[in-house]
């Protein structure tokens, strides 16, 4: 069965189906519910390599968080230390408790973190009733997250056949088991077709919008600037950035400003007389970083320069990206360039 | 540890494996009771050394035939249930479902006990089955080829059944430690087989050249080799097999021995698990 097949089951408003918010214990009321994670100095070696370096961040109730990197970067490894599943420096807790020490975990955080992580034989649903155990989870609420991700006609089947984005869905339906109040998930979006990554941005920020905690990695940038509100950028295991989304593209971003002008070569020199740098010359065009879009403007009225183009480029969340982890990649790719000179 | 326990019941039950393994121990076992039965004369014949073939008295089967035909489930069903053994931890980590497994059940120690005891009884209701299965051949097709007074009302017989589900279950554990230890099918299930199969009947042979003579008590004390006197009738030497192969071992010491060996090997495995990262 294709993937497309399988998207005819999936609810066309994710926001219904996110439940309310439990309610707290006590008179502490929705808020108790809430849960904060803090992840305190982590920090994972893989025998002389230092994947995850003393990275600490904060992921608050009532927004989805992206957790992104370069490949390599750690986010793999930072969440499954979050999880307890490996060993290394530093702690997480959630509302102030550990992961190993959450009394239902199922029924507190959701995780995805691998989207094959199942017996190739053994069919969804017993998949889920077998994870569903430990937390005493009915089979009904096994079929309702089968219905929620659209894996509900293909149940009683061994999910050796599925596609990336049906195991996925799996994976997600696992996460979504218990109700929890929050979600960590590994690249959800790998593997999902146009409308299974609209589905999923709808669920997390109907989810998000709930008052619960997401955190969700992803490197597709693009996808992250849609569904993020806050970004936690790593790079070689380390801290780059913790913004919101819009912040972030802000303090990262190169504003730079497109000139043109029939005396471009006086207005250049005028501009890195006054610090500007000048960049791309291409005729009469160039490109300025350095001085904002007035005061070029101002140099050239002051020294009677036509201007035919005056404009300020912003540089997109991707680009912000590359900006702020250039000097992070663990494993960078050589450009043509690159290989040319070499 | 409740919920793991339930857990462990539904991982066992949904896995194709489990069930073909425990079917095929029932089959295996069933054969080879039948096979033992029509032949308990001529076995208990060679054991007591008595004339066999044409013109020779009929020989009837004695109590340690009997016995050996109820303890049929140690041939082959110890190795199949050492297998689901193996694929407790091993299926885990070969497909990865030991992150979702961890995350619903942190607590290593819950996981592991639950998985423990969930082999454990799985691999004794075989062995039980397998006994089961060798009674009801013995009724119906031993009459008449068992001497008089043989029977099921016998202590040493008794011992051996009880002998027989400890072994199966001892080998689904030393099955499960393997699988625990090694995070790998393959490597494990080799080790399963090669261990019992080759390794130690080669190490007996090389322990009983005359340069190492001093030594040959040692071979008794092999794991494999001390478990599988769990099930021997009696401890006394059987002239007809070969010296590299005797054992005088007692029941009870071969049974602590091998039970302390697997005991060892999951200790090692539950000290490391709860060491590594998942």
């Amino acid at each position: 069965m294709s993937t497309d097949n399988v998207l005819e089951a999936l609810p066309s408003d994710p926001s219904q189906a996110v439940k309310p918010l439990r309610r707290g214990r006590g008179d502490a009321g929705a808020s108790a519910d809430k849960c904060l994670i803090k992840a305190v100095g982590l920090t994972k070696r893989f025998g002389k390599k230092l994947a995850v370096d003393d990275l600490t961040f904060e992921v608050h109730p009532g927004q989805v968080t992206g957790f992104l990197g370069p490949n390599g970067a750690g986010k793999s490894t930072a969440m499954r230390l979050m999880l307890g599943l490996d060993g290394g420096g530093g702690r997480t807790t959630f509302d102030g408790v550990p992961y190993r020490e959450l009394r239902d975990p199922a029924r507190e955080v959701g995780a995805l973190l691998e989207a094959k992580a199942f017996h190739p034989t053994r069919s969804a649903r017993n998949h889920l009733r077998m994870l569903a155990a430990p937390s005493r989870i009915s089979d009904r609420r096994v079929d309702e997250v089968l219905e929620l991700v659209g894996l509900a006609s293909v149940a009683g089947k061994g999910p050796k056949s599925f596609s990336l984005g049906m195991s996925q869905r799996l994976g997600l339906a696992v996460a979504l088991l218990g109700d929890p109040r929050v979600l960590i998930l590994d690249e959800p979006a790998n593997g999902l077709d146009p409308q299974g990554i609209n589905w999923l941005r709808s669920f997390l920020q109907s989810f998000a919008e709930s008052g619960r905690t997401v955190l969700v990695s992803s490197h597709q940038l693009a996808e992250m600037a849609q569904m993020a509100d806050h970004l936690v950028v790593i790079g070689r295991g380390r801290l780059i950035s913790d913004l919101p989304t819009d912040e972030f593209e802000s303090r990262w971003s190169l504003k730079s400003v497109s000139v043109q002008s029939p005396q471009s070569e006086q207005l250049r020199r005028l501009l890195i007389d006054r610090g500007a740098t000048v960049q791309s010359p291409h005729g009469d065009a160039f490109v300025v970083t350095g001085l904002d879009q007035a005061q070029i403007g101002d140099v050239a009225a002051g020294a009677g320069i036509v201007l035919h183009e005056l404009a300020t480029r912003v540089a997109s969340l991707e680009e912000a990206f590359l900006e702020a982890t250039a000097d992070a990649q663990e494993h960078p790719i050589r450009t043509t360039s690159d290989l040319s000179a070499a | 540890m409740r919920g793991a326990l339930v857990q462990e019941w539904i991982r066992l039950r949904t896995l194709r494996s489990t069930w073909w393994l425990s079917g095929v121990s029932l089959v295996v076992t069933t054969m080879l009771a039948v096979a033992f039965t029509l032949t308990a004369g001529t076995s208990t014949a060679a054991r007591l050394g008595l004339p066999r073939g044409a013109g020779s008295p009929a020989v009837l089967g004695d109590q340690a035939s009997f016995a050996l035909v109820l303890s049929s489930a140690m041939q082959m069903t110890t190795l199949l249930v050492g297998l689901i053994g193996v694929f407790a931890f091993g299926h885990d980590y070969r497909h990865g479902t030991i992150l979702p497994m961890l995350t619903s059940v942190p607590r290593r120690n819950s996981l592991a006990s639950a998985k423990l005891v969930g082999v454990a009884l799985w691999a004794a209701a075989v062995g039980v089955l397998c006994i089961a299965l060798s009674a009801v051949v013995l009724v119906v097709v031993g009459g008449g080829r068992f001497a008089p007074g043989v029977g099921f009302a016998d202590g040493r017989t008794a011992r051996v059944v009880g002998g027989t589900v400890i072994l199966v279950v001892l080998f689904s554990l030393i099955g499960l430690g393997l699988g625990w230890l090694l995070r790998n099918v393959p490597a494990a299930v080799s080790l399963l087989f090669v261990l019992p199969v080759a390794v130690e009947p080669i190490l007996r042979v090389l322990l009983s050249v005359d340069a190492l003579h001093s030594l040959a008590g040692a071979g008794r004390f092999l794991p494999f080799t001390a478990g599988g006197q769990l099930v021997a009738y009696t401890t006394k030497v059987d002239p007809s097999v070969p010296e590299a192969f005797r054992n005088d071992l007692s029941p009870l010491a071969g049974g602590l021995t091998f039970t302390a060996v697997v005991a060892v090997l999951l200790v090692i495995s539950a000290v490391l698990f709860r060491r590594r990262d998942a």
